[in-house]
């Protein structure tokens, strides 16, 4: 169930994740939704990814304050194979990047200070273009979307096994 | 708020199972699980404790089809009932799109519920949201234990503005669906 990308926004971002030694990354909204992905997400049931990211990251932006008095702009997992990065991007939205573990030396170092400050620029100016796209195009659905919408639900929410 | 993303033509649809711990959310999700086409819902994540209580969320995503040129979708979690999580539950409700509150029918949890429908007004007006401006449906659970509140009080004192509700014996699947139904299309209207 991955969501599409537009071509040219996924180019850029593309280029991004490649820039930060990434196989994928999923940009998620504030409401936990995908704006954006791009790369190698073969394998990776992107939905169950992005709900457990999305909270893990909420739960994070709650928490840093209690503990540090401020936010984490990033947070790191580690596994053997792959390393999942959640790096804020202002407003809510994240980009959770997946990175390979390289045997005995983890991951590829994060980029600091000036370098990551950059990359959180090129990302926000991203997320404000896919932003801008998502709602041009016209403020609803087409006429007949909600009738059809429910006679859908009459039919798969219809508790028959 | 549902999203609705023009550039790839989806639209997302968010419910929230509200209500007091051991209430029977998760239960609904289960058999919502059970029951929908393997190939119409994804996998359903519960983050519990080893005591079954959830820890976090329970999660379900539905995948409606293409209608009308978008992919829609439902994605359904529950939250933690218990008093000392409101943090979760609060980042839980951030975006919701209608609201199943699932009440416990049992005489001694009437305080419960009360205070969980407390708790839930508070929380959304914390995002700005009025709860009679949103999709929401109340479901009195556990209708087939001896102990259960007569309809009428449950009614009283959970449901004075009369929004839509249900008697349901979710481990049976008893009105599971019809609450999922009506507030699934609320929300599908709004959108429109
Ligand atoms: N008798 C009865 N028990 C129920 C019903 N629904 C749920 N339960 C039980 O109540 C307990 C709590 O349910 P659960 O779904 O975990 O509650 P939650 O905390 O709201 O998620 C479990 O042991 C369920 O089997 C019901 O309709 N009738
Ligand atoms: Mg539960």
């Amino acid at each position: 169930m991955s969501p599409e990308s537009r071509p040219d926004l996924r180019g850029e971002l593309d280029r991004l994740l490649e820039g930060e030694g990434a196989r994928a990354g999923y940009v998620v909204s504030d409401a936990g939704m995908v704006s954006m992905w791009a790369g190698d997400v073969a394998g990776v049931d992107a939905e169950s990814f992005v709900s457990l990211v999305s909270a893990q990251a909420a739960a994070a932006a709650s928490l840093a304050p209690l503990v540090c008095g401020e936010e984490f702009s990033e947070m790191t997992q580690e596994g053997g194979r792959t390393t999942v990065r959640v790096t804020g991007l202002g407003d809510g939205w994240i980009l959770a990047s997946l990175h390979d573990t390289l045997p005995g030396q983890g991951v590829r170092p994060h980029p600091r200070g000036d370098k990551v400050a950059a990359l959180q620029a090129d990302l926000k100016r991203l997320v404000g273009k896919a932003k801008a796209h998502e709602t041009a195009g016209g403020s609803q659905v087409t006429e007949g979307w909600s009738d059809e919408a429910a006679s859908r639900i009459d039919q798969i929410f219809r508790g028959g096994v | 708020m549902s999203m609705i993303n023009y550039a790839s033509r989806e639209i997302t649809c968010k419910l929230v199972y509200y209500g007091t711990g051991l209430g029977g959310k998760t239960t609904n999700l289960e058999h919502i699980h059970s029951r929908v086409d393997p190939d119409s819902r994804g996998k359903m994540i519960s983050l519990s404790t080893e005591t079954d209580r959830t820890l976090f969320f329970d999660f379900l995503p539905v995948d409606l089809g293409e209608i009308r040129g978008f992919k829609t979708r439902f994605q359904l979690y529950t939250v933690p009932g218990q008093v000392y999580y409101n943090a979760s539950r609060k980042l839980i409700l951030k975006g919701v799109d209608g609201i199943i509150f699932v009440a416990d029918s049992q005489a001694h949890r009437a305080e419960a519920n009360v205070e969980a429908m407390h708790n839930l007004y508070e929380n959304l007006s914390s995002y700005k949201i009025d709860l009679d401006q949103i999709p929401f449906a109340i479901q009195y659970n556990k209708r087939d234990l001896d102990s259960a509140l007569p309809l009428e009080a449950l009614r009283q004192e959970l449901n004075p503005g009369g929004v839509p509700d249900f008697e349901a014996v979710a481990i049976d699947g008893t009105g599971v669906f019809e609450t999922l139904r009506a507030v699934s299309k609320l929300v599908v209207k709004t959108l429109s």
